[in-house]
């Protein structure tokens, strides 16, 4: 379990981090997304404990990571881009690892090295940026983590290692209950694997909910009508946003979803069904309604 | 810091010399060289000599063994610049190549990080002479017929003021890359500090004299004296210091010294914010004093260079000295930002 108790972190002058409380439940994958800028690599930074808060503090498993940095024998890093020492050759890498975390699993190893086939005598600085990322996963699921932590796990990898790297994610939570902490920009693939999401803007959490929750909050309505729908009711603060199309109204409506749609039948529908919105409308939706400028989370 | 942390970590160690084993095998080289080895080319140069019955050659040659002897200052800064240089790259390439941020996230706390490559620097240092203080005592046992200008005692008192004076280099060097950003910074840094007594010193005394000031001489050389005491690398680069003090004395000071400057580093590298990796300095706060320090000494240095052809007037001497540090302040303000903006 991963909790945030009021964490501020400064550059100098500029605050990267204001005030951050989350808790991340075990077994479960929180994913974190905002726009560039927006304090994401920073915050996963002063969790894993690279970066000094200014205020507050980061718990793994009920243990500050600051003051007592052995919690970190069951937690797993894959940062943006994955700083290795660059005389290393992978081997070199396998073997600090192996040697650095007391629950290395020869046998995980091993399954995983066979998924990622990796050139054990190549040089680290010739390594690409896929290839960094596919040996940081081979690394840190290797070690058996209680607690992974990403930082953007998938950039840099081809279509089919993101799909295999997500799939092994998911596994992780399924087969052994770890804790998932992931920051990306690609919200189709916070949708496809995280229970949580979180925004972060301006170094502000915005908003942290459940998927399901988020979900149900925030609906898409369409029906269909012979008249028109007075101004008035279209104008309700829980309507984000109306488009029409003759006489077909598509109408997204945030949490008081039943009670606009009870209203709506008043105005004898010819059609009336509600839809699940894709999470990257959610996010333009709810972003929008808060007055963010919001292109940046979107890639 | 608990019992169990002062355990070596393998892995911190295994690591350390896979990054700097070029420099650490380079110095195994040189102090070899200096040592063991020209000794052993020496007896067997006598031997030949004696058996070849040159005999009025033997005692020019028992007084050039220990090659290194003869060539102290030089041998000594050698393995000084070498101390320097593996102690600012073992800090400094981490920062570099931003592998602090690798090693931070890892169950690793910065204390161990520290202590690790403290135990790195000095089992580095004391496995070089240890050899090599073993193999010359042997030489020098198994051949009795030798007269040696210095005794197995003189050997192994070599090597542990050099063990003495070069570990507090090193802990010196790791102290200064606590508050530097950059291999170059700290190793630069770390030089101009470790020779700042004697050198501030001799700057004061150049300036003085050449604005007429100070004619006593029992002065000059009481400042002298003064600046290379407290110039630690010199102990080993010819400086009487050992003669006229007592050497336990010095030897327990420059011991205390460096358990001090090993606290020293733990205390700021656990401050050290790792995200002004790369900056000429790690702590914004100590800019104003590193600006001043620059300004003075250049000042210091450059005006009588600048001012030798003619004699100025404490006025224009004056005016000289405040342009020089001024443009020095201004240079080094401009690099500081300029690294920060990098």
């Amino acid at each position: 379990m991963i909790q945030i108790e009021n964490l501020n972190k400064n550059y100098g002058e500029s605050q990267a981090l204001q005030d951050i409380n989350l808790r991340v439940e075990q077994g479960s994958i929180f994913g974190l997304v905002g726009p560039n800028g927006a304090g994401k690599t920073t915050l996963i930074k002063t969790i894993m404990g690279v970066l000094l808060p200014s205020d507050g503090r980061v718990l793994v498993d009920g243990r500050d990571v600051h003051q007592d940095p052995t919690v970190k024998s069951r937690v797993g890093y894959v940062a943006d881009y994955q700083n290795y020492y660059p005389g290393f050759r992978v081997k070199d890498m396998i073997r600090l690892y192996r040697q650095t975390y007391p629950h290395w699993s020869e046998e995980r190893f091993a399954e995983l090295s066979r998924i990622f086939s990796l050139p054990e005598g190549q040089k680290m600085a010739k390594l690409s940026k896929g290839m960094r990322t596919q040996l940081a996963v081979l690394l840190n699921l290797s070690l058996m983590p209680a607690v992974l932590v990403l930082d953007e796990p998938t950039s840099g990898l081809d279509p089919v290692l993101r799909r295999l790297v997500l799939n092994i994610l998911v596994g992780e939570v399924a087969g052994n209950g770890t804790t998932i902490f992931i920051a990306t920009h690609q919200l189709n693939e916070l949708e496809r694997t995280c229970d949580h999401v979180g925004i972060l803007h301006e170094g502000r959490v915005l908003f942290d909910e459940s998927l399901e929750q988020m979900k149900e909050n925030i609906r898409k309505i369409q029906a269909a009508f012979d008249g028109e729908l007075p101004e008035e009711f279209l104008k309700r603060p829980e309507i984000l946003k109306v488009e029409r199309q003759g006489r077909v109204y598509s109408i997204v409506v945030k949490e008081k979803v039943d009670e606009v749609k009870a209203e709506l039948l008043n105005y004898k529908p010819l059609l009336l069904e509600d839809i699940d919105l894709s999470l990257e409308d959610i996010f333009i939706y709810r972003m929008g309604g808060l007055g963010y400028e919001f292109h940046g989370i979107v890639a | 810091m608990s019992f169990t942390a002062l355990w070596p970590n393998k892995a911190l160690l295994w690591k350390e010399w896979m990054n700097t084993s070029v420099i650490a095998a380079f110095f195994v080289g040189i102090i070899t060289y200096v040592s063991s080895y020209t000794l052993l080319n020496e007896i067997l140069l006598f031997r030949e000599l004696a058996e070849s019955g040159n005999s009025y050659l033997m005692t020019f040659e028992t007084h050039d063994l220990l090659w290194h002897m003869a060539n102290k200052a030089v041998v000594a800064l050698g393995s000084i610049l070498f101390m320097i240089a593996l102690a600012a790259v073992m800090v400094g390439q981490e920062r570099g190549h931003n592998t602090f941020d690798l090693l931070l996230a890892m169950p690793y706390s910065r204390r161990e990080v520290i202590y690790n490559k403290f135990l790195f620097g000095f089992g580095l240092l004391l496995a070089v002479f240890v050899l090599n203080t073993l193999i010359m005592t042997v030489l020098i046992a198994v051949n009795p017929g030798i007269d040696f200008p210095f005794g197995i005692a003189d050997v192994w008192t070599w090597a542990l003021r050099s063990v003495l004076v070069l570990g507090f280099v090193f802990a010196f060097t790791l102290f200064i890359s606590s508050m530097s950003g950059t291999t170059l910074g700290n190793g630069l840094l770390a030089l101009i500090f470790l020779f700042f007594p004697i050198g501030m010193t001799s700057l004061i005394i150049v300036n003085v004299e050449f604005l007429h000031l100070l004619n006593d001489h029992r002065s000059v050389d009481s400042l002298l004296n003064t600046g290379m005491l407290l110039t630690v690398p010199t102990y080993i680069m010819g400086s009487h210091v050992f003669e006229e003090y007592n050497p336990t004395y010095v030897y327990g000071l420059l011991f205390l010294s460096t358990l001090v400057l090993y606290q020293l580093t733990q205390y700021l590298f656990a401050r050290n914010h790792m995200e002004n990796n790369g900056e000429v300095l790690m702590f914004s706060r100590i800019e104003g004093f590193f600006k001043l320090g620059v300004a003075v000494c250049f000042a210091l240095l450059v005006a009588p260079i600048v001012m030798h052809r003619w004699d100025p007037g404490i006025f224009t001497a004056i005016i000289v000295y405040l342009v020089v540090g001024v443009s020095f302040w201004l240079l080094v303000n401009g690099i500081i930002n300029w690294r920060r903006k990098a």
